[in-house]
């Protein structure tokens, strides 16, 4: 039961990792990044050259999200910035972006599993039940993640300018706010929560190039069911698709665990609609 | 095809250029003619492997455009339904050894695609669906059909997926490759046929403005799971061609690379059109096997990123650049119905105890309202009083925080616009709403269809209007417009449009928000006349939203004046002006308007 809980919990953290820079990018400037999910695999492989060249696995959780935030901060110009605020162009667009990225780490890595070691191999002893530290760790990662956002979003400059441009843009242009660059810092610093996520499954599931479609969908759902620009609606969403997730999956199995998971997820917001 | 396109085809022939820019029907005709006359020049390997492949992904293609082109529906998951047809064919003619199974197969092939699609449909069309949404959940179907797939082995074969489906009942890959060639022909005329019937006119304007439709009356998320289950049969069919053809089906024919492609050929080529998604199909899955051979791991990533220039920087696709705009049908022509106006019932529209409140801001706070027909009522107040909101909120379009609304004591389910304008209560909008890629012409014809479901099987030529509606269009000059596409008349004609749309729906009600805003004197007092002339003549009942006194007194019966989301005064037109709490908020100007010294 303990084991149980401390799966699901661990299941729920996971899902909000995954899921957190997708919800910044999606709930302040209206991008879709379908490579989101490539996002996440090239954090990885960062991961993974940083332990490969010989370096603690812990320099990963820095070098990741910096990795991927400096690709974003590249692709800015050039291409994020031509589909702010289009939702047709820009899931289009980002699909494509995500075939090119994995097909370009199939050419330079190859299609097999790069394995990253745990940063800690420990276990604690939990009221009896001996659980993994790296996923206790993962769950106050979680935890730390949402209360850094919850900071900036509400008690800093930063925070206050990016919820005025998540409210009204062409208002907060109007009154000397530089949209664009609220864009392009939302941008990468959705880009290297990704790029941390990235870093955090590395050991759990290898780097792999077509790793990122298992993410995506089900980060999506999570930002779908939360709404756009809720903080706490995110949160719960992520707990109740995470939970229903792994308890069907240690229950039953992992493929109907995923299944019920969008399930789940077309009636809460079937639901939500309704209401 | 009908005699009209082969007349088409025939004098497309010598300016084949031209014809190709302006006839989408002569280009897919060439392209077909191509590829059927193909087998006479190529090596058989590549007439019965390469080609036939080609038309049956083409088929998929098309299945796409269908969805995603005409229906506005982004969908992901066209390996998912082709899959399913695939495995449907392959498991029953593998196990059931009756000469029933293949065509058991194929039915079932039509029939589980469809059925899903349904399934997924009502979930994600309900309300104002979102493209991603549509896109993220449709993404879902391959990435989870594909795992369930290899977790079900005893059924799908799992890994090594199912082997030596049977091969078609004949021999000859000849005989293959027409049978694919006419399938594939027989897909593209009726996707031709579909789309130009009148069905195919109010996809499009679903597509492209769901919520006009739908105060239109029409049931916009059934349009949609009609035009989703249709075209997940169509990739289902490609698939059940696929098994005996390919003679293996395994799980990766579920996940995502083939609808990843379909995606690709279809905006390559270019959405909405069907020359474009078919040429598109063709020539990339003719050329793939070549390029991969030169260019191998590579040809994916150029793909990939040749997709990304084409939809920054060519949104409408490659045969949208060779196209350029196209040019308009010159189809409808709308005549004024001889019949006078049917004989209108007495219906009421009626609010009682409205409100309507955003987090702690309240908009409306407590309001009753009738609206009946053979009345002209007007609704005035200051800025942010809320009566667009109470328009709103009494059309259907925002549900009320408290308080109910009703048509003839009968309560109405907030949130269906539609159910409202099937009872014949129509209304405009503030800034005008019509759909602005179709025709004047077609404007008219989905109002005049009312939310009836258009057939598919129709296309109309002339369009009789009642003869008010016929009025407005001569009034504004619009009768003169009526190829014209509706996004590129001016703000007023739009707003002429709409009201002509409005009347041409046969309307008992209508509420009119801001109709003659923008409009110059001149045309105010045409409009003005229009509507007087509506009540009298017709017994209509309207609902304006005014702004200008001096025009609401010159046709109002009865006024209604809001603020602060609530009724002020209501009742004929003098007693409300000359009320006390009125001529506070408005002041000396209605004054001079109550004492009928007003210009």
């Amino acid at each position: 039961m303990v084991l149980g809980t401390l799966n699901v919990l661990s299941a729920i953290s996971l899902l909000f990792i995954a899921a957190i820079g997708l919800a910044v990018i999606f709930g302040v400037m209206g991008v879709v990044n379908l490579a989101h999910g490539e996002f996440i695999m090239m954090g990885a492989y960062a991961s993974y050259l940083v332990t490969k060249m010989g370096y603690p696995v812990a320099l990963a959780f820095i070098a990741a999200p910096v990795t991927v935030g400096l690709f974003a901060l590249l692709l800015e110009p050039i291409f994020f910035r031509h589909i702010y605020g289009k939702v047709m162009e820009s899931i289009l667009a980002t699909w494509g972006l995500s075939i090119a990225l994995r097909q370009v780490f199939l050419l330079a890595f190859g299609s097999g599993y790069k394995s990253v070691p745990y940063p800690t191999d420990a276990a604690v002893n939990l009221l009896g039940t001996t659980f993994s530290l790296y996923r206790m760790l993962i769950m106050a990662l979680a935890v730390l993640v949402w209360a850094g956002i919850m900071l900036v979003e509400h008690r800093t400059n930063l925070g206050a300018v990016a919820r005025a441009v998540m409210n009204n843009a062409p208002l907060a242009s109007a009154l000397g706010v530089n949209t664009n660059r609220v864009y392009a810092g939302t941008l990468v610093f959705g880009a290297a929560l990704a790029g941390l996520a990235g870093a955090v499954m590395a050991p759990l599931t290898s780097a792999y190039p077509s790793m990122g479609l298992n993410f995506l969908t089900n980060s999506f759902f999570a930002v779908l069911v939360g709404g756009l620009g809720s903080l706490s609606g995110f949160v719960f969403a992520s707990a109740s698709l995470g939970a229903s997730n792994e308890v069907v999956a240690i229950l039953v199995d992992p493929v109907w665990g995923s299944v019920v998971l969008v399930v789940v997820a077309l009636v809460l917001v079937r639901l939500r609609r309704t209401a | 095809m009908t005699d009209n396109a082969k007349a088409r085809k025939r004098t497309a022939i010598p300016p084949t250029w031209q014809a190709l820019r302006l006839s989408p029907l002569s280009t897919s005709t060439l392209a077909l003619a191509a590829v059927g006359l193909a087998p006479l020049f190529v090596s058989g390997y590549f007439a019965s492997d390469v080609l036939a492949r080609a038309m049956l992904l083409a088929l998929v293609a098309l299945s796409l455009d269908l969805a995603w082109g005409y229906g506005g529906i982004l969908s992901l998951g066209q390996s998912a339904f082709f899959g399913i047809g695939a495995y449907a064919v392959a498991i029953l003619t593998l196990r059931w050894s009756s000469s029933l199974a293949a065509p058991a197969g194929i039915l079932l092939a039509l029939v589980l695609p469809a059925l899903l699609a349904v399934v997924v449909g009502w979930f994600v069309f309900h309300g104002a669906s979102s493209v991603l949404y549509v896109a993220i959940v449709t993404l879902a179907l391959p990435v989870l059909l594909s795992a369930v797939d290899l977790r079900i082995p005893k059924v799908t074969g799992g890994l090594t997926g199912l082997s030596g489906v049977p091969y078609f009942p004949w021999d000859s890959d000849t005989t293959t490759f027409y049978v694919l060639f006419v399938v594939l022909v027989a897909g593209v005329a009726a996707l031709h046929w579909l789309v130009h019937s009148d069905f195919g006119r109010l996809l499009m304007a679903v597509r492209d403005n769901e919520q006009r439709a739908r105060f239109l009356g029409y049931r916009t998320p059934a349009i949609r799971l009609v035009v989703f289950a249709l075209s997940a049969a169509i990739a289902g069919l490609a698939g059940a061609l696929y098994a005996p053809f390919n003679g293996f089906v395994s799980y990766d024919l579920l996940g995502l690379t083939l609808s990843t492609n379909a995606i690709v050929w279809v905006a390559l080529g270019g959405r909405g059109t069907i020359a474009g998604p078919l040429l598109g199909a063709l020539i990339v899955n003719i050329l793939e096997p070549t390029l991969n051979r030169a260019f191998p791991g590579f040809w994916l990533l150029i793909l990939g990123l040749v997709f990304i220039a084409v939809i920054l920087l060519f949104p409408d696709g490659l045969y949208g650049i060779l196209r350029g705009r196209r040019p308009l049908g010159a189809g409808l022509r709308v005549v004024a119905a001889d019949a006078a106006q049917a004989p209108e019932g007495a219906l009421a529209i009626s609010a009682r105890g409205l409100r309507l409140s955003f987090g702690s801001l309240a908009v409306l706070q407590g309001v009753d309202l009738t609206v009946a027909t053979g009345t002209l009522h007007c609704l005035i107040g200051p800025n942010g009083a809320g009566k667009s909101s109470l328009i709103n909120v009494v059309t259907g379009l925002l549900r009320p925080s408290a308080g109910h609304v009703a048509i003839e004591q009968e309560p109405l389910h907030a949130g269906k616009p539609d159910l409202v304008a099937r009872r014949r209560i129509f209304r405009t909008f503030q800034a005008s709403n019509v759909f602005e890629t179709l025709t004047v012409g077609d404007n008219l014809l989905l109002a005049r269809g009312a939310g009836r479901m258009a057939s598919p099987f129709r296309r109309t030529t002339v369009l009789d209007i009642p003869p008010a509606a016929f009025r407005v269009l001569e009034l504004s000059g619009l009768d003169a417009k009526i190829g014209e596409r509706a996004g590129e008349l001016g703000h007023g004609e739009r707003k002429w449009l709409e009201l002509s749309m409005v009347l041409a729906a046969e309307p008992a009600i209508i509420f009119l928000d801001e109709p003659t805003a923008g409009l110059s004197a001149a045309d105010r007092n045409k409009a003005g006349e229009v509507l007087i002339e509506l009540v009298r003549r017709h017994k209509l009942g309207l609902l304006l939203i005014e702004h200008d006194l001096d025009f609401v007194k010159s046709i109002a019966q009865r006024l209604t004046v809001l603020g602060n989301g609530r009724i002020l005064s209501d009742g004929a037109v003098a007693a409300v002006i000359g009320d006390p709490k009125v001529q506070q908020i408005y002041g000396g100007g209605l004054g001079e308007v109550a004492d009928g010294r007003g210009t």
